[in-house]
């Protein structure tokens, strides 16, 4: 596991050659999470917790990394684990339990970070969940576009379409596709009311 | 969803900040009059959201089912109704100590363990002359291997030791010479990840106990957290062992 280094895991992230990135996510697994989960367990977690935790902090970190709101002054370890730590504090305050812990430093991300990265409201779950049910084509359009930002020509030579009109006209075609199983599955859940 | 005089492409441009200060002025002119384009904008943020919250649950998934292959790699510990947890756990511990009898495994992890300890250096500097100085004693008895006399001379001075971590690293190290491994381990599990020296040596230490005591699993739990903090003092030895570890084990590990 020692021959993964943070450039590493920075560049196979910010690819969005999705292999590359579940591999760099599982390499990122099982490289830091003993530590996390030994860190949990020391402060009243459970397993599950830290399990949960560091997952959420994996989805932080890569979310803030591919939309370029990421400035990292210190390695990916001590930043996951300031994330685990700041997230894990709020869930004991949440919790009530009175735990001692150490206090955060100010260089880490503050909870509101982690609370407002992961918090989604409903129109947006249900953007998400009408996407899950898009062709696999017109989901990779949209997330090249809307998620890693990529340009037309950057997406048409991923996708293998011969130029990038045929890239800017999928896009639209499958944004507009989205907007009609959002609008149809509006009306569905009214009618159910 | 869309206003008639904007495209999506403009909402976009304005989301991304991909407008110049000129383009931002104007539209944001016409957003404050046009409510049919604010509610684009809006709708169009929520495309944006959701488009990221897609990728986030999907991450989210894979990282559930990453977790699972971790999980599988460590000792599987199946899960039972509580009333029976004490029952397994006594039946557990007979077979544990069986096992560290009995077979040959837990003979090669002594015949490792007695390989790969080495005693941390004791560099107190210059000490006085004086026989009864303790720190004297301490090492002259520490350097001399014989731990159990060090032991006690480190217990007698509990006072004073456990101001300084170091003396509780040296702690540890005679209770896991003198055949104490719970208390060793208790000793090594006070020092916290962001102890600047000792850490590593009291984790290397606490894989060595397991080691000692026929854990294997816990061992290699401790090595690798080791190895997730490069340290070139220990992570040769600590991957040897892990390997060792790895082709001793009877049950399949899949990766």
């Amino acid at each position: 596991m020692s021959q993964y280094t943070d450039e590493w895991f920075l560049e196979s992230l910010r690819s969005p050659d999705e292999r590359l990135r579940d591999e760099a996510l599982k390499a990122m697994y099982f490289h830091f999470y003993p530590k996390m989960e030994d860190y949990i367990l020391r402060n009243s977690g459970t397993k599950v917790d830290a399990a949960d935790v560091f997952q959420d902090a994996i989805v932080v970190f890569f979310t803030k990394l591919v939309k370029h709101d990421l400035q990292l002054n210190c390695s990916i370890y001590t930043y996951l684990r300031s994330i685990c730590r700041n997230r894990w504090l709020s869930d004991l305050r949440l919790q009530k339990r009175t735990t001692e812990l150490e206090p955060a430093s100010q260089e880490q991300p503050s909870d509101e970070d982690v609370l407002q990265t992961l918090l989604k409201d409903e129109q947006e779950k249900m953007v998400a969940k009408v996407l899950g049910q898009m062709g696999e084509d017109c989901r990779k359009v949209l997330i090249f576009y809307y998620f890693d930002k990529l340009r037309m020509k950057k997406i048409a030579e991923l996708m293998r379409y011969s130029n990038e009109q045929v890239a800017r006209n999928k896009k639209s075609t499958c944004l507009r596709r989205l907007r009609e199983l959002i609008l149809r599955s509006d009306e569905l859940t009214n009618e159910l009311k | 969803m869309k206003a008639s005089n904007h495209s999506d492409q403009q909402l976009d441009d304005y989301i991304f900040g991909r407008m110049s200060a000129e383009e931002r002025e104007t539209f944001e002119r016409q957003l404050a009059q046009d409510d049919g384009l604010k509610e684009a904008l809006v709708k169009q943020r929520k495309v944006h959201g959701g488009i990221e919250a897609y990728l986030q649950a999907s991450v989210k998934s894979k990282l559930q089912g990453y977790h699972q292959e971790w999980e599988k790699q460590q000792t599987p510990s199946p899960r039972f109704p509580r009333k029976y947890i004490w029952f397994i756990a006594a039946a557990l511990l007979l077979l544990s100590l069986l096992f560290v009898l009995l077979l040959p495994s837990s003979a090669s992890n002594e015949k490792m363990y007695a390989q790969y300890f080495e005693p941390y250096p004791m560099q107190l500097g210059d000490r006085s002359q004086d026989p009864s100085d303790w720190m004297r004693q301490l090492e002259d008895q520490y350097t001399k291997q014989n731990y159990a006399a060090a032991l006690q001379i480190l217990q007698a001075q509990a006072e004073t030791t456990q101001k300084e971590k170091k003396w509780l690293l040296y702690l540890g190290i005679c209770q896991l010479e003198s055949d104490q491994i719970t208390a060793a381990l208790s000793s090594f599990e006070q020092f916290e990840e962001n102890d600047p020296v000792y850490w590593y040596e009291a984790n290397w230490y606490a894989a060595l106990a397991h080691l000692k005591a026929g854990q294997s699993a816990e061992a290699k739990k401790k090595l690798n957290i080791l190895l997730a903090h490069p340290n070139a003092h220990y992570d040769a030895d600590a991957r040897r062992i892990l390997d060792a570890l790895f082709h001793s084990t009877t049950s399949p590990i899949s990766n």
